[in-house]
């Protein structure tokens, strides 16, 4: 609160905006991303579609309040960009080079 | 065995009465000074003992029973806030033989 | 949000929980109504007494509906069990229609009381806001996500959880006293609220987080449902042949052979045709998980045709968070922890809501007139916090008082929940902040109060004769509302004597000196 009133500047309020545009947006795209990722990698390992399904869902569910105290416990808010930016690159590459199976 | 449930929230909460008495704080609350050593060692071990068997009987409880037990030990704090803050003297006679 | 991370953790908590707070208010305390909806039900429905046997219940709705609804193409009945008096019912027409009702088990007809939400309405309001469909939902989870992160910072920013555990000092006043408040109800029930958030969620999963089905399945949601419950794929299409259909009570005997428990459910598939198929749930009784193993029967044979295998370990936990959210397990004496613990959600969120205000009033430059934000948040306080429990008793009085033959009846006691909440907010927003919290406690004091004695005028539940009858789920859910009242007295007089001017506490404090 108090480096609210010290630097309340427009660079901390852009950079709060920042952080809740990733705690509430980014974190709802990566765990979506997460739960496609998962439903689609884990039949390559002998899961079951529906298991799949509903596994990737459970992990994304309970990802999704944990994610925006990391963005909001980061020092600068470079890294949680960085991070998810990175988490989101991954997981897209294994959705999408596992693609929707059969 | 949800019963089992119900037997764990009031172990849970005579072992909060302990954790509570042995803080200096709530011991003042109720007795108007802090807690001895000696009563302090004793409280937190009971406290620890009560709620291990709280626990214990929970999981035996399983499944309804733990979910009995967790909610009910929630209950169980709130009861010991809610008597530490209205009626202090009532846990006074716990203490009442080396009280005051 | 440099100081570290207990100061970025409560900035964090400060606006989500002002964000999610008044939203999250009306579901957790739409949800603790909830806990008692089946009482609800049977309180705004006089006629139901008898506590009937399941089997006998749905073999009677299924007499019932195979002649009432003969353009059916699906109808599902859902049994009594300890807790229901009715069976509610819901069927599918030829022409894409669609109809529900509640069935008295003593007759497998719909229920002679003047139609009405019932315990259903808040049970509905509680995950979907009366709004439409998909949006009520969708911001229902928004909103208990933020909750559960506002209680996961909540938790790192109180650095001193354990000792500050059993501390309570009204006597301090103002901030002080508020926080304590705030900290202990949410130490209290924390497993409670981080769980009941979580596992609303996954009851809405499908709707907020389809990606897991879409990401295994692609746009073949069906594929999905079907291999949830594989007992029900291979549904035929209908005959068009009509046939005679089997006796409900050998399937629903082979049913509680085959699932080890009591049959539940029940959902008819083209009834009265050759292809009709006849399918058994169990009951969810002192089961932690809300399983959906079923048996399903050819319905003119009345052959048994699959049985759901059991479920793997993703299901398995998916169907466990469900159950625990839906507490059909609990007992009465659990649904008690439920209620209660329902209740200390909601003064969780009320003082977090009310500290807002109180940390920030003192910093106010003129606190006559304050500024636009932080006038808002004092009446959506009120709002919220007041306009819920009104509502809430609002809807009692509407179900007694609005006349039986009324169109649309049970939308229009939804229309009067809504607007009690809006006119608390108009009101708020007219009065000064004090003496709105204090006109409303008493105002919900007397409202819910008096529900018991306008109900016994009315022709509807009525204490003496609940009590001689020994009908105690009656008899409790009159005096809860009546404590419920209590509870509005309590805070209407304290609000009220906070509300008096400072001299009167700095007399008293001279004179205990």
């Amino acid at each position: 609160m108090a480096a609210a009133s010290a630097n309340a500047g427009v660079a901390y309020r852009l950079a709060v905006a920042w952080r809740a545009v990733l705690a509430v947006g980014a974190n709802y795209g990566l765990c979506a991303l997460a739960a496609t990722a998962l439903a689609r990698l884990l039949p390559l390992a002998g899961v079951s579609r529906v298991e799949a399904a509903v596994a990737g869902t459970l992990v994304a569910i309970i990802a999704m309040p944990v994610l925006p105290v990391f963005v909001f416990a980061a020092r600068s808010a470079w890294k949680p960009t960085l991070v998810m930016a990175a988490g989101a690159a991954l997981l897209w590459t294994g959705a999408w080079l596992a693609g929707v199976p059969a | 065995m949800e019963l089992l449930g119900f037997v764990s929230a009031p172990l849970a909460f005579a072992a909060f009465i302990s954790a509570a008495l042995s803080m200096d704080r709530h011991h003042r609350q109720v007795t108007g000074h802090a807690c001895p050593a000696e009563r302090r060692a004793r409280l937190r071990l009971s406290s620890k003992a009560l709620f291990v068997l709280a626990i214990l009987v929970g999981v035996i409880g399983g499944g309804v029973g733990l979910v009995a037990g967790i909610l009910g030990a929630g209950l169980a704090a709130g009861a010991v806030v809610t008597t530490l803050t209205v009626r202090p003297a009532l846990l006074a006679r716990l203490l009442a033989p080396r009280a005051s | 949000m440099n100081g570290g991370l207990r100061a970025s953790m409560s900035w964090l908590h400060t606006w989500t929980g002002l964000i999610c707070g008044w939203l999250v208010f009306a579901i957790f305390a739409t949800g603790t109504a909830t806990v008692f909806r089946h009482e609800i039900e049977a309180w705004t429905r006089p006629s139901l007494s008898a506590r009937s046997d399941p089997a006998v219940g749905l073999q009677r709705a299924y007499d019932h509906l195979l002649v009432a609804a003969p353009q059916a193409t699906l109808f599902g009945v859902q049994a009594t069990n300890g807790q229901e008096r009715d069976m509610l019912a819901f069927w599918s027409n030829l022409d894409g229609t669609y109809g529900q009702a509640d069935l008295d088990p003593a007759t497998g007809a719909p229920a002679v009381d003047p139609p009405t939400g019932g315990g259903e309405m808040f049970y509905r309001f509680h995950f979907e806001l009366m709004a439409p469909y998909p949006f009520g939902r969708l911001a229902a989870c928004l909103a208990a996500a933020f909750f559960a992160s506002a209680v996961v910072s909540g938790v790192i920013t109180h650095k001193r959880i354990f000792s500050d555990f059993f501390t309570f000092r009204p006597e301090k006043g103002g901030q002080r006293a508020w926080l304590d408040g705030h900290n202990v109800l949410g130490a209290l029930a924390l497993p409670f609220h981080l769980f009941i958030a979580l596992t609303g969620i996954v009851t809405l999963a499908t709707t907020f987080m389809p990606f897991g089905m879409t990401g295994a399945y692609g746009q073949d949601a069906a594929a999905f449902y079907a291999d949830s419950a594989p007992e029900t794929r291979g549904m035929p299409e209908r005959a068009g042949k009509p046939a005679v259909m089997a006796p409900l009570a050998p399937m629903i005997a082979t049913a509680e052979r085959e699932l080890g428990g009591k049959v539940g459910r029940l959902t008819v598939n083209n009834p009265g045709d050759a292809s009709a198929r006849v399918s058994l749930h169990r009951d969810n009784q002192g089961r932690l998980s809300r399983p959906v193993s079923g048996a399903v029967f050819d319905g003119v044979s009345g052959r048994l045709l699959a049985v759901s295998p059991p479920p793997g370990p993703a299901m398995a936990t998916n169907d466990l968070l469900y159950g625990l959210h839906m507490a059909e397990f609990a007992g009465p004496a659990l649904r008690w922890l439920y209620f209660f613990a329902g209740l200390s959600g909601c003064g969780l969120i009320a003082s977090g809501l009310v500290l807002w205000t109180v940390s920030r009033r003192r910093k106010l430059a003129n606190p006559a007139k304050p500024y636009f934000g932080f006038r808002l948040v004092e009446v959506m306080n009120v709002g919220a916090v007041m306009g819920l429990p009104l509502a809430i008793a609002g809807f009692f009085w509407a179900d007694r008082l609005l006349p039986a033959g009324l169109a649309d009846r049970p939308a229009v006691e939804g229309r009067i929940f809504l607007a009690t909440i809006a006119a608390t907010i108009v009101y708020s927003a007219l009065r000064p902040q004090k003496r709105a919290w204090t006109e409303t406690a008493w105002l919900a004091a007397f409202a819910f109060a008096a529900i018991p004695l306008l109900s016994a005028a009315t022709g509807g539940r009525n204490l003496a004769a609940s009590l001689a009858a020994g009908d105690w789920a009656m008899v409790a859910l009159d005096l809860t509302l009546v404590a419920l009242g209590g509870g509005f007295l309590f805070m209407a007089r304290r609000a009220g004597r906070v509300a008096a001017p400072a001299p009167r506490r700095a007399a008293r404090t001279a004179a205990a000196e």
